[in-house]
């Protein structure tokens, strides 16, 4: 029987024993050598350690399901709001929550460069149960900045598109303008290969924002590849205009919001992200109400209602100049549906089926 | 103003106005649609912690994506709640309450789910059976919410929308006949019939469906159920699901009879179900799927669940864990150990002596010659060995590890299950004729070496180099004593060492066992008409144990032994030129050295006269 304190004593002498002097090359090589061997007999160990232990699973314990196969929802969580990619919300989903039937399609448009809601302050949907019609307000919220209710309107500001990636002005988003150019016939009709290059530009950045809707694209694809004017081509154009309406429904990756000079907006938020910030970072009462008072000094305290855009003469917005097509600027000023959210408001109930077939809010 | 201008003009008129009148007025006649088309519709409730979504996506009314898509919205929803702006507080709806479908002739047709209810009554899934998982869910659904959502949202022909892009050239030929003459809603009928012609969801999805009843430890003990989802994913159909296919058998294949439908799947106590004891096996025989497999096929286990089973597969699997513990263990610990001799930089006192010696011979061509220990022929099957066993891995252990991401990834490489299957079974098929070939090679090897040196047949074969000899294991033994340092001299090992033919022999064991369980699998038909079903699954089991047995010896000792131990990394040249590397040489075929030594004493001696 070996003596195990001999062993290692040998041990010892073998890792520690004394040599001659080397080249110093030859003892890196060595090093690098021992170290290459160390990790060999690691990488070698761990991989029998893997395979040994998955033996012993697979024999001795059921394997778990894979967690694809067990994640359901039972509801649509006000949590997810805050998730970057939660099944349903902002990508697509295998099936709706359980409580829920209708569509799982993304519904929400993400909003980073806000300042009232990624602070944390504000729900993404932030028009509280309390009020009537919060449902429209939200729906509202996802093509107009909080300042375009919330804010008094200022004779100096103009009304813009912002984008909602980079909180700067943009040209009207394009589904706008494409709808505009599907309008007017005169256009297409004078120079159809001019036109139908400004359409299958507009409507590559409809599909983009559009989330590659594959429907949308396969018209882009029949567009491109087709003849102006040809059956295919007029095919593609009429289905188009029967599609493109229902992705004219607010999710444009932009807004309307008021400023006066460029980069107002984006410089508002970063200001208002900045007081949220050290708001929610502050402890003092004082500091948190003076905050407070300034980030909504501008605020309305009754904010504009449905009819000042939807009813009044002349409406607070111009549809036309903020890229609407003419016939659908014209149903916006003067919007049925308006009217009677805004009786809602007043704490009124209707009973109107005949509502139920206008052509209102298209 | 020119023709082609003139009518472009008037078509994109006609469009525009088309375009803004609204879409889904024909089948949105209520005009819900108005508001509840906008995504963003949708509010926190009032509990505070969920969200009320009201959008419904318009597309699925005006392009008919599904089969609800035209039925008005209060066919579900009361209409004196809905029809009150704001609306009231919507009751639960009862999916089996009677409604009026549009029909293409615009009459409505009476319709209602109540004969789904009905079937649902008499089957495994009743109501109150629904009611009582829903309560041990944790009751996800709200009080009166039909049990129907446990399974369903809102049906639609197809949840890919690209589908429905890539099927307009159909719908246009229907509406050469079906467009004015025989008019019906083309579109509609079109994706009715199509969307039935296949199954509704894919394995995947219908694994997730299922998942949610019976992959919960609650309902599994109220109900005294199995895991089935958990067991169906171990079994072949689970994994080839897991991989994306839908060629293998899903859930409602085996649960649901033929003719019948899911809403009337029964218990397999049940002698009716497709799934009991006395019409399992016309099940597993129908013609979909192992039509000419035999009756004994109903023994083969799809719901086995190996670590609760006591029978004989649970026997087989622990014979195979300590086969391999006793088998792989001792090589890793060797090749570990003899790692820890280079970390630590141990070598035997002789060691270098022998490196002068193998470089002086190496030197030298006749040397170079007789060191080398594999011959070309013996090298090519060495590499069609090589291009198998890649195969086999790279086609087998994705089936094995279904349930890892990289499985699919890698099966969808070689374009999708069934083409890995071929070249799997293929793979086997040749390494199987791999092997009868070697035997050949070695029985016409010691033919001729019996001839040109007059032995007897035991003699010929008892020296053959590869041949396992009582030797061997002392060898082995020995050397395990010199890496765990309780020996100071080294084995030096003949041409081919002990631990090259315990892996020879290993390859022999692993092709016979491999290559008969394989076969057993590949003509299952064949084997359920010979044998009990239960030996498909013993052959699953043993197969897919000895090859993980295989891969471990080859994926972590033989690749450390050939490729990654620093005496040879990159990669040992022996199985390219048959040259062997000096440092290997000594390390592990010192015998042979030295033989060649005394061989070629007579030359060295001149060669070094020379030098001097």
């Amino acid at each position: 029987m070996p003596d195990p304190m001999n062993t290692l004593r040998k041990l010892w002498h073998a890792v520690f024993r004394r040599r001659a002097p080397r080249p110093f090359l030859h003892i890196l090589k060595e090093l690098l050598v021992r170290a290459y061997a160390l990790a060999v007999l690691l990488l070698v160990s761990w991989a029998g350690y893997l395979a040994v232990s998955y033996l012993m699973q697979t024999v001795f314990l059921q394997r778990p399901v894979p967690r694809r196969f067990v994640e359901w929802q039972s509801r649509n969580d006000k949590a997810a709001l805050r998730s970057a990619s939660a099944p349903g919300l902002s990508t697509p989903a295998d099936r709706a929550p359980l409580q829920h039937y209708h569509s799982v399609q993304p519904f929400l448009q993400p909003d980073p460069r806000n300042g009232c809601t990624p602070s944390g302050c504000h729900d993404p949907l932030p028009h509280s149960t309390k009020m009537q019609v919060p449902a429209f307000a939200n729906f509202h919220a996802s093509f107009l900045t909080c300042q375009m209710c919330h804010a008094a309107p200022d004779s100096s500001s103009r009304t813009v598109w912002i984008g909602i990636n980079d909180a700067e002005q943009h040209q009207p988003p394009a589904v706008l303008q494409l709808l505009r150019q599907l309008e007017s016939a005169d256009q297409i009709g004078n120079n159809p290969p001019q036109a139908n290059a400004t359409i299958t530009a507009l409507l590559r950045d409809v599909v983009k924002v559009a989330g590659n809707d594959p429907s949308l694209g396969a018209l882009l694809l029949q567009l491109e590849t087709s003849e102006p004017l040809s059956p295919v081509w007029r095919q593609a154009i009429d289905q188009l205009a029967r599609d493109l309406p229902a992705h004219a429904r607010g999710e444009y990756a932009a807004k309307l919001a008021r400023q006066t000079a460029p980069g107002d907006y984006r410089r508002s938020t970063a200001q208002l992200a900045d007081i949220a910030d050290r708001y929610l970072n502050s402890s003092d009462a004082t500091q948190r109400k003076s905050l407070i008072e300034t980030s909504h000094a501008s605020l309305l305290k009754e904010p504009l209602t449905c009819l000042s855009c939807h009813a009044d003469k002349p409406p607070l917005l111009d549809y036309e100049s903020l890229g609407y097509s003419p016939t659908r600027a014209r149903l916006l000023e003067n919007l049925q549906l308006a009217r009677l959210m805004q009786r809602i408001r007043q704490g009124q109930q209707f009973f109107i089926p005949t509502l139920m077939g206008t052509d209102d809010a298209k | 103003m020119s023709r082609p201008r003139h009518q472009a003009t008037v078509l994109i008129s006609l469009l525009s106005i088309f375009s803004l009148c609204s879409t889904a007025r024909a089948a949105d006649s209520e005009g819900c649609l108005n508001c509840h088309q906008y995504r963003g519709l949708a509010r926190i409730a009032e509990d505070a912690s969920t969200v009320k979504r009201f959008y419904v996506d318009p597309a699925y009314y005006t392009q008919g994506l599904g089969p609800h898509a035209r039925l008005k919205c209060t066919a579900c929803h009361v209409r004196a709640e809905v029809e009150v702006f704001p609306h009231h507080k919507v009751s639960p709806i009862d999916c089996t309450r009677a409604c009026h479908l549009t029909e293409n002739t615009k009459l409505e047709v009476r319709f209602s789910h109540q004969r789904v209810g009905d079937m649902m009554r008499a089957s495994v899934h009743a109501a109150d059976v629904m009611d009582k998982s829903n309560q041990l869910l944790g009751s996800p659904l709200r009080a009166g919410q039909a049990n129907c959502l446990l399974c369903h949202d809102e049906p639609a022909f197809a949840r890919d929308k690209a589908a429905f892009a890539r099927q307009q050239a159909p719908i246009a030929r229907c509406n050469t006949c079906h467009d004015e003459q025989l008019p019906i809603d083309t579109r509609s009928a079109y994706w009715h019939v199509h969307a039935r012609s296949q199954p509704a969801r894919t394995n995947q999805q219908l694994v997730k469906v299922c998942s949610l009843c019976h992959n919960n430890a609650k309902i599994e003990e109220h109900y005294k159920l199995p895991n089935a989802v958990a067991s169906y994913l171990a079994s072949f159909h689970g994994k080839a699901t897991l991989l994306g296919s839908d060629q293998a058998a899903g859930c409602l294949d085996c649960h649901v009879g033929q003719g019948q439908n899911v809403h009337q799947m029964l218990s397999q106590k049940d002698p009716s179900a497709p799934t009991s004891p006395v019409r399992i096996a016309d099940t597993c025989r129908s013609p979909t799927c192992h039509p000419s497999a035999g009756q004994l096929i109903s023994s083969a286990a799809i719901h086995l669940n190996l670590p609760t089973s006591r029978g004989v597969e649970f026997f087989i699997a622990c014979i195979f864990v300590l086969l391999i513990i006793f088998t792989f263990g001792p090589s890793l610990l060797l090749t570990a150990l003899k790692m820890l001799q280079i970390v630590v930089d141990r070598k035997d006192e002789s060691h270098e002596h022998h490196l002068r010696l193998a470089q002086q011979l190496m030197a030298n061509p006749a040397g170079r010659r007789k060191l080398t220990r594999f011959t070309v022929h013996q090298r090519i099957q060495h590499w069609f060995l090589v291009l198998c066993f890649t195969t086999l891995v790279l086609t087998g252990f994705p089936i094995k590890f279904a349930d890892r991401a990289w499985a699919a990834w890698l099966i969808a490489q070689f374009g999708g299950l069934p083409i890995a299957r071929l070249l799997h079974r293929w793979a086997g098929a040749f390494l199987i004729a791999g092997f009868f070939y070697h035997m050949t090679y070695v029985l016409w090897t010691v033919l001729k070496k019996r001839k040109t040196e007059n032995k007897s047949w035991f003699k010929t074969i008892w020296e053959l180099p590869m041949l396992v000899r009582p030797a061997d294991g002392k060898e082995m033994l020995d050397l395990l004593l010199y890496v765990l340092f309780l020996k100071k001299k080294r084995p030096l090992g003949e041409r081919f060492n002990p631990e090259e033919k315990f892996e020879y022999i290993g390859v022999f064991w692993g092709t016979f066992v491999l290559g008969l369980t394989g076969i057993l699998m590949w003509f299952n038909a064949w084997t359920s008409r010979h044998m009990a079903g239960r030996v498909l699954t013993i052959a699953l089991l043993v197969h897919t144990f000895e090859a993980f047995l295989a891969l471990l010896h080859v994926g972590i000792v033989h690749m450390a032994t050939v490729i990654l131990s620093p005496g040879v990394f990159p990669m040992s040249p022996a199985m390219f030129n048959g040259k062997t590397p000096a440092e290997e040489l000594v390390e592990g075929h010192g015998e042979m050295l030295l033989a060649v030594e005394i061989e070629m004493q007579g030359a060295l001696a001149a060669e070094a006269q020379h030098h001097a």
